[in-house]
């Protein structure tokens, strides 16, 4: 059976924030936090991607890979700022596929 | 399933930012909340599904400030944690057995001076108390992040090998400042705690206090080892 090289990971993430953020303004954000936690070398070993965001329910997905997942989770938590906006990402569920996790975060969006 | 236990969330003065913080606790998967006074404020009474549990911080900078506070506030609050100012004061907290948390300043400067070496871990190793890392000390920008890093790695350490038990906590002062446990557990990643011990830091440990405690607490005990039945 044929097996994927690359293993990821889906993470289902809310964002708190007292104004609003765009989708570009959220990953940058994530990217930088990654960058200045684990370097050049740990952004391109997570290698994150913003699957899709909501800026009116103020929840998204990002990708990642499957040995950067604990990195990637640090990062994200220790966002405080973005653009001058204080908020708060939370990583609600983490998942293998992104149908799984659609399904598993279904009753709460 | 494991029951997450933040042990710091600092009472904010209003009410309802309060329960807001609560309520964000239990949606973010805690099942108990420490809210922390710094002085003998009143702890606000939240009806909540999850555990509040009463915590007082005591700021010490002398000897004899820390012992009247104890004798003063230990049968009031069912956690009491000690952030020492100078070495004498962390030296007392570390032998006292009224003492729960030992904490050390957020200022990296304060903290070269005042920190948990190999003394003090020798000290608290006898008694009961624990030691707290604070998630926002780990994550502050406003202060040097690495220098902090460097001496809660080492705090670690020597609480390791005194086998004093180790608390995780937020350390949050608002509902932003608040994050879900796994989060907390792994930017520990950072000082080379694995995730297991880290867990371990979140759930068994801050448990074990306020089994502890609240029996202390309780009319039925006499002292260690002996309760009325």
């Amino acid at each position: 059976m044929p097996v994927r090289n690359i293993r990821r990971r889906y993470l289902r993430f809310n964002v708190y924030s007292k104004n609003e953020l765009n989708g570009i303004n959220v990953y940058e954000g994530i990217k930088t936090s990654i960058k200045e936690l684990y370097g050049l070398k740990g952004l391109i070993k997570a290698d994150p991607k913003l699957i899709e965001y909501d800026p009116l329910k103020k929840s998204g997905i990002l990708r990642c890979t499957h040995n950067e997942l604990i990195n990637t989770r640090a990062a994200i938590a220790s966002i405080t700022k973005i653009q001058d906006c204080e908020l708060a990402i939370h990583v609600l569920k983490v998942s293998g596929t992104i149908k799984a996790l659609k399904r598993k975060t279904s009753s709460d969006f | 399933m494991n029951k997450y236990i933040d042990l710091h969330l600092k009472q904010p003065i209003d009410v309802f930012e309060a329960k807001q913080m609560v309520d964000l606790a239990e949606i973010l998967g805690y099942s108990g909340v420490a809210l922390a006074v710094d002085n003998n404020s009143k702890i606000f009474k939240i009806e909540s599904k999850i555990d509040i549990i009463t915590r007082l911080n005591l700021s010490c900078t002398t000897q004899k400030q820390l012992l009247d506070s104890l004798n003063k506030y230990r049968k009031k609050f069912e956690i009491i944690s000690v952030q020492s100012l100078t070495k004498e004061v962390a030296r007392q907290a570390a032998k006292d057995h009224r003492v729960d948390i030992l904490t050390f300043p957020r200022d990296p400067l304060l903290r070269k001076n005042v920190w948990l070496d190999y003394r003090v871990a020798s000290l608290a190793g006898d008694s009961t108390c624990s030691y707290e890392i604070n998630f926002f000390d780990l994550i502050n920008k406003k202060i040097l992040a690495n220098s902090v890093l460097n001496i809660i790695k080492k705090e670690v350490l020597n609480a390791k090998k005194r086998k004093i038990p180790i608390i995780l906590a937020s350390g949050a002062s608002e509902a932003l400042e608040m994050r879900e446990p796994k989060a907390l557990t792994s930017i520990l990643n950072l000082i080379d705690v694995s995730e297991e011990e880290a867990k371990k830091m979140i759930t068994i440990n801050p448990a074990n206090i306020i089994k502890l405690n609240r029996m202390k607490l309780s009319s039925k005990f006499v002292q260690p080892g002996v309760r009325r039945v």
